[in-house]
């Protein structure tokens, strides 16, 4: 992931990347029928997001053989075709080809000949979704200084520190009192089925309260870090609306 | 457009299946308390694919247990009491009565709390209750009672009544503390913004209907988890309506009219709808074999489906011309039907939680006090466009101010 480019590598700690950003967490419906790369870019442009975390729950899907992505969905769905995500937990992202989806899920095809290594994004859902997710803003993603605390953040961790650890000094550094993370999976390589033992440095909404980080973490380049979204959980925020739609989440 | 393996997945609700169990989890309107009148002490029950009797035990009470039935009985047959044979080892399933329902429970262990909603809280002078069956199944008879844009088309009146004329009568009052009639702002505002958050016992479900002079019309529903639905009537009176299946195919929707001000005039309501339905099984009188009574000059002039005043044979219409199990291999949702897609979610979780024995995640159950689940607020309002939302809090809140009995929330 290139948080760069979207102008959030400004660091606030020596080991950890810190930054707050102009996002806020959302509920919205996914439409479906389309690809779901398509429906989530309708939805990243209606709620002006340049990159989101989605959380799809028990949404149906359908993977219709020989359909060509701008093709309209035909009448009536043959069985062999669909399927349900039981969870998924999509990064989504505004690239110059389009969009890049990468995420976890669990999710299973009615006919097992339908099962591939990946969640491909030109999946239709079966019917429209509602989401919950966390989105940062197209325009001025990053909060300049001086400006109000906001409720979301990025946060990097270098590949062999301890992510628990990292994610509380990050919340401590952000001034919450608790924050909830997700991320951590490998980027640009799709959605990826979840397994049960899932590394523990993949996180789908996991609650962290404010530490320090204790010792000192050498930072690494870019391609060595795990990128994770942070979302205010603590109590007394100001923004009452936000805490509630966080602790949905 | 799902399968038909995932639509079954919703719909049916025999024992063991998906829905059927999470629909056992909860309380069960099984017959209305006129059904079981004078000395009888048998009454044939058809619920979730069961084919029950209710009977009266020497304490008093009522239990619900099995029944010797033919397979080829029809969906909804009543046999003659005394014909009635039990089957000797059957499940016993606990019964009690409520404002004129008997609600059994079907499911394993403890029977859950009632809530305290205004149907189950207002003395039995406030409240009636009838039933009715629909031949298709529960799902689609739900769903068209929480997709708050179809009143506008489905329930079109082309003519406004004397609202003076609408007691009993859903849609025909004045709308809010507007001298305009339901009907119109349903007609000339088809479009409404819905809105929909989940809650203790559902869904609340807000449609708004932006007027001229920037007013808005707010009607706020409810969905009760995991079958019924909780609307504004009148400005008097709400309906909490549950639809119970008799089979996959077949169902009864249950309602208890609750009356905020007056005594329920029951001997009216009553006579409303005997009316329009037979006894002893509540069939309506209009259905399929007759079109509904259908007259072209009708929807001509009167209303937007030609099938007389009463919205209950609408509603069947259009939920029976589905079939007896609605296709969703052929569904196409939209964004507008938010209320429908965020209620199969809550019923795919409810599903997932119980085949993962997590049952304490099913609304209203775990360690929730369900007694403290009040309301649910259910109301017509009309405000400026600004204060929609405060506006429709508070003509609840005066409607329960003024109320006899203890509504408050």
């Amino acid at each position: 992931m290139s948080l760069g480019r979207l102008g959030l590598n400004r660091p606030l700690t020596s080991s950890v990347d810190v930054c707050r950003v102009r996002g806020r967490a959302f509920e919205d419906i996914l439409d479906g029928y389309f690809p779901l790369e398509e429906s989530i870019r309708q939805l990243m442009a209606r709620q002006g997001f340049a990159s989101a975390w989605i959380t799809l729950l028990h949404a149906p899907v359908m993977n219709i053989k020989g359909l060509a992505p701008t093709d309209p969905v035909p009448f009536s769905l043959r069985k062999t075709y669909a399927g349900m995500i039981e969870r998924m937990d999509v990064f989504a992202r505004a690239t110059g080809e389009g969009l890049q989806l990468d995420g976890v899920g669990r999710w299973f095809w009615l006919d097992p000949r339908d099962e591939a290594p990946r969640f491909a994004p030109t999946i239709r859902l079966g019917e429209p979704a509602f989401v919950r997710g966390i989105g940062v803003d197209r325009d001025h993603p990053e909060t300049a200084s001086g400006q109000p605390a906001n409720t979301t953040a990025c946060v990097r961790v270098p590949r062999g520190t301890a992510v628990a650890s990292a994610l509380s000094s990050a919340v401590h550094e952000l001034g919450w009192t608790s924050g909830r993370a997700w991320g951590g999976y490998p980027l640009t390589s799709g959605i990826q089925p979840a397994h049960d033992a899932q590394e523990p440095h993949v996180l789908t909404g996991e609650e962290f309260t404010a530490g320090r980080l204790e010792g000192i973490v050498q930072a690494g380049e870019a391609s060595d870090m795990h990128s994770y979204v942070l979302v205010d959980t603590s109590p007394d925020q100001a923004e009452k609306e936000a805490l509630e739609l966080a602790r949905l989440l | 457009m799902i399968s038909e393996k995932l639509n079954n997945q919703i719909t049916q609700i025999g024992p063991q299946t998906p829905a059927g169990e999470v629909l056992r989890r909860y309380w069960q309107p099984a017959a209305l308390v006129d059904e079981m009148q004078g000395s009888a002490s048998k009454l044939a029950v058809n619920l979730m694919g069961e084919r029950l009797v209710l009977l009266r035990n020497d304490a008093g009470g009522f239990v619900l247990t099995q029944r010797v039935a033919s397979p080829d009985e029809a969906p909804a047959h009543f046999p003659d009491p005394e014909s009635i044979e039990i089957v000797d080892g059957g499940p016993v399933y606990p019964v009690v009565e409520k404002k004129g329902i008997f609600f059994a429970y079907m499911g394993p262990g403890e029977a859950p709390e009632f809530p305290n909603f205004d149907c189950f809280r207002a003395p039995d002078s406030h409240v009636f209750a009838f039933k009715g069956l629909w031949e298709c199944n529960w799902l689609q008879a739900l769903e068209v009672g929480i997709d708050p844009a179809h009143a506008s088309f489905l329930h079109r009146f082309l003519q406004d009544e004397d609202p003076a004329d609408s007691y009993g009568k859903q849609f025909r009052d004045k709308a809010a503390n507007l001298d305009m009639p339901m009907t119109q702002v349903l007609r000339e505002y088809p479009r409404p913004d819905i809105e929909v958050e989940e809650t203790d016992f559902g869904l609340k479900i807000t449609a708004l209907r932006h007027m001229a002079n920037d007013l808005t019309h707010v009607r706020v529903t409810n969905q009760i988890f995991p079958q019924a639905i909780c609307i504004p009537m009148s400005r008097e009176m709400i309906i909490t309506q549950w639809h119970v299946p008799v089979d996959d195919q077949n169902c009864y929707w249950y309602t208890m009219f609750t009356s905020f001000s007056k005594p329920v005039d029951k001997d009216v309501m009553r006579e409303q709808r005997l009316k329009e339905h037979r006894l002893p099984d509540y069939a309506p009188l209009k259905n399929r074999r007759n079109n509904y009574h259908y007259n072209p000059d009708e929807q001509n002039t009167l209303t937007y489906t030609g099938m007389g005043l009463d919205i209950n044979v609408h509603d069947q219409w259009a939920v029976e011309g589905l079939g007896p199990i609605q296709d969703r291999t052929r569904e196409h949702l939209g964004r507008g039907d938010a209320a429908i897609v965020r209620y199969r979610l809550m019923l795919r979780k409810a599903i997932k939680a119980v085949e993962s024995k997590k049952e304490a995640a099913l609304p209203m159950r775990g360690d929730v006090d369900v007694s403290r689940i009040v309301g649910p607020l259910s109301n017509d309002a009309i405000a400026t466009t600004k204060d929609w939302e405060a506006a429709s809090w508070q003509a609840d809140m005066q409607r329960r101010s003024e109320c006899p009995w203890d509504a408050s929330v």
